[in-house]
């Protein structure tokens, strides 16, 4: 079974990381590590690393983001499309080993993308840091955060490749986005059913409904350190341990459900 | 249904069998609404009806019948594609969803596709890993399959680059990879020029050679006569005729074929009584009548002056029985 699922990966890595999209998103994030550089000419002599910093990570993050939606949804959607899925299903492997080898693949693929996108963006804040000022990085929050980031990829990865098993892939690619932004924004829906006052402060069908949604849609902002880093505040291994375990809780229940509608779907 | 089996076949255990199969397909036409006609949003159709067939080991099995007639949707069935509404499949005795099944069978779909970026010693070493065959053997099989098919030269080019032959091909290695004793080949030939087609033909062949069982749909109908023991016709969901490919040639109308040396007004007139079409060519005359009528035909020859150069009996071409079979419906 490790076999096949890993033989499915394999061949996903190596049909993604050939695709000139994957090559453009190389280039768009060196494109903003390059704009980070040159907005930091703007900034006052010792704030020019915190732009090179904040710049680096807002860009590495959003670009393994805008990465993870492409491939889950491209990927799987070309399978199908392009009838490839009839020579793999057809072959003695279970539709589950499929889903979890393409969704292995691809998850260690924008690993290595964010591993990829992090050393320009580290080295020139080293040589920043090193050439002007001198200890205003801050190394170990950086690289928390980039392991968040990855975490952050493969709960949208897991939700791309669900809703890819059972629509069209323009509405996978709606549906994940939407995810994403209303991830990225649950820490606001948080803040209202903790506080006092406000539309979902007493109980009622309102307030039901928003707790609802924190169970079905994952706080993506758990894995956003970027505050953390422009205040200089450390990011512990423990917060980074606990937002990577809540988000492969999201993951194996995204993944669960992909298998379940990819079991169940008829390969026209 | 009519049917020809030999009593042997029913000894033998089918390497494929299905029964009383069928696929309705729940279609959602959301523009009816636009154009006011709400109570035909959700509608059915069937496209598998009542298909029972079995496959014997080590024979060629042509399906055949014209576009739309369920020749694909059963065969996707068969391989685990889609889920059949009712029926049984079995391959090998087994359930076509199990690994036991699937490890016996090579499959090529119709107009096969594969990954843009990849090369065909890539693609093929991804199944072949999926089979769990392993490293060295891989290597070696690779290489014997891509020399097989003729794609050794193109090895190392992306698949993106290649013709629907060279796919076809492709398609065809990755089919053979875990040396299948079935082999489902959905319209193998379609859209290959002669020669394309001659060397899958020679690949059909070869295989059948080594004991290979080979179920395979075409249009191309002298294909089908050429390759296959038996064939089923399917026509709107439903095999109309089945059974080995002699038997249902030569079942049709019993017919023999006339050569005749005759002045060709005297022979029109003394054939007067059988209305039937007759072919000059030169000073002689061919025509074809059902066998009971051919000693009075031989007799009214005579009676005109005329001479018998040759006679033999008519057996009917697979278009014959095709047409007759599917009501002249589009091969």
């Amino acid at each position: 079974m490790i076999g096949r699922i890993f033989a499915v990966a394999a061949n996903t890595r190596r049909e993604a990381y050939r695709n000139r999209a994957f090559l453009v998103l190389i280039l768009m994030g060196l494109t903003m590590t390059i704009i980070g550089i040159v907005l930091s000419k703007l900034a006052v002599r010792n704030q020019a690393v915190k732009v090179i910093q904040d710049f680096g990570y807002f860009s590495v993050s959003m670009v393994c983001a805008i990465t993870a939606i492409l491939l889950g949804v491209i990927l799987l959607h070309k399978e199908l499309d392009k009838k490839t899925i009839y020579t793999i299903v057809s072959k003695p492997i279970a539709r589950f080993e499929i889903v979890l080898g393409k969704f292995l693949g691809l998850l260690t693929l924008l690993a290595v993308f964010v591993v990829g996108l992090t050393i320009p963006w580290m080295a020139t804040l080293w040589m920043y840091d090193a050439l002007y000022v001198g200890g205003v990085a801050i190394w170990d929050d950086c690289l928390m955060g980039t392991f968040l980031m990855v975490g952050e990829a493969m709960v949208i990865l897991s939700a791309a490749l669900l809703f890819s098993s059972w629509t069209r892939p323009f509405l996978a690619g709606i549906f994940t986005f939407g995810y994403f932004v209303m991830g990225k924004n649950m820490y606001l829906l948080r803040e209202y059913l903790s506080a006092d006052t406000g539309p979902l402060s007493e109980a009622g069908p309102l307030r039901t409904i928003g707790q609802g949604f924190t169970y079905i849609v994952p706080d993506l902002d758990v894995f956003n350190v970027s505050r953390e880093i422009s205040l200089g505040i450390d990011v512990h291994g423990s917060y980074v341990m606990s937002s990577l375990a809540y988000g492969l809780s999201f993951s194996m229940v995204f993944l669960c459900l992909s298998v379940f509608f990819f079991s169940r779907r008829d390969f026209m | 249904m009519e049917t020809n089996e030999t009593s042997s076949n029913e000894e033998i255990r089918p390497v494929l069998r299905v029964d009383s199969l069928k696929k309705t397909f729940s279609i959602v036409e959301l523009e009816r609404l636009l154009s006011f006609q709400p109570n035909q949003v959700f509608r059915s159709v069937e496209a598998v009806r009542n298909i029972n067939l079995s496959v014997l080991p080590g024979e060629v099995f042509g399906f055949l019948g014209p576009n739309g007639a369920g020749k694909t949707t059963t065969i996707k069935m068969c391989m685990d594609l889609i889920e059949p509404t009712e029926g049984h499949i079995q391959l090998f005795g087994h359930d076509p969803r199990q690994r036991l099944a699937k490890e016996k069978v090579g499959y090529l779909p119709e107009h096969p596709y594969f990954y843009d970026y990849l090369k065909p010693q890539e693609i093929l070493d991804y199944f072949g890993r999926v089979f769990g065959i392993g490293r060295k053997e891989r290597k070696k099989k690779i290489n014997e399959l891509l020399d097989r098919v003729g794609l050794d030269h193109a090895r190392n080019r992306p698949l993106r680059k290649f013709s629907k032959g060279m796919l076809q091909r492709l398609g065809i290695a990755q089919a053979i990879i875990n040396e299948p004793k079935l082999l489902v080949l959905d319209e193998p030939l379609s859209g290959l020029d002669p020669m394309g087609r001659k060397e899958i033909r020679d690949i059909i062949i070869e295989q059948r050679a080594k004991g290979t069982t080979i179920f395979f749909s075409s249009h191309i109908l002298s294909d089908i006569e050429h390759l296959c023991d038996r064939v089923a016709i399917v026509n709107h969901g439903e095999i109309v005729r089945e059974g080995v490919l002699d038997t249902l040639l030569s079942s049709g109308q019993r017919q023999s074929e006339l050569v005749v040396r005759c002045e060709p007004s005297a022979l029109e007139k003394a054939l007067q009584f059988l209305q039937i079409n007759l072919v000059h060519l030169g000073s002689a005359s061919r025509f074809v009548v059902d066998s009971e009528k051919v000693t009075s035909v031989i007799e009214a020859v005579h009676k005109a002056g005329g001479m018998i150069e040759s006679l033999q009996p008519h057996r009917d071409s697979l278009e014959d029985l095709f047409v007759r079979a599917t009501g002249g419906s589009e091969a």
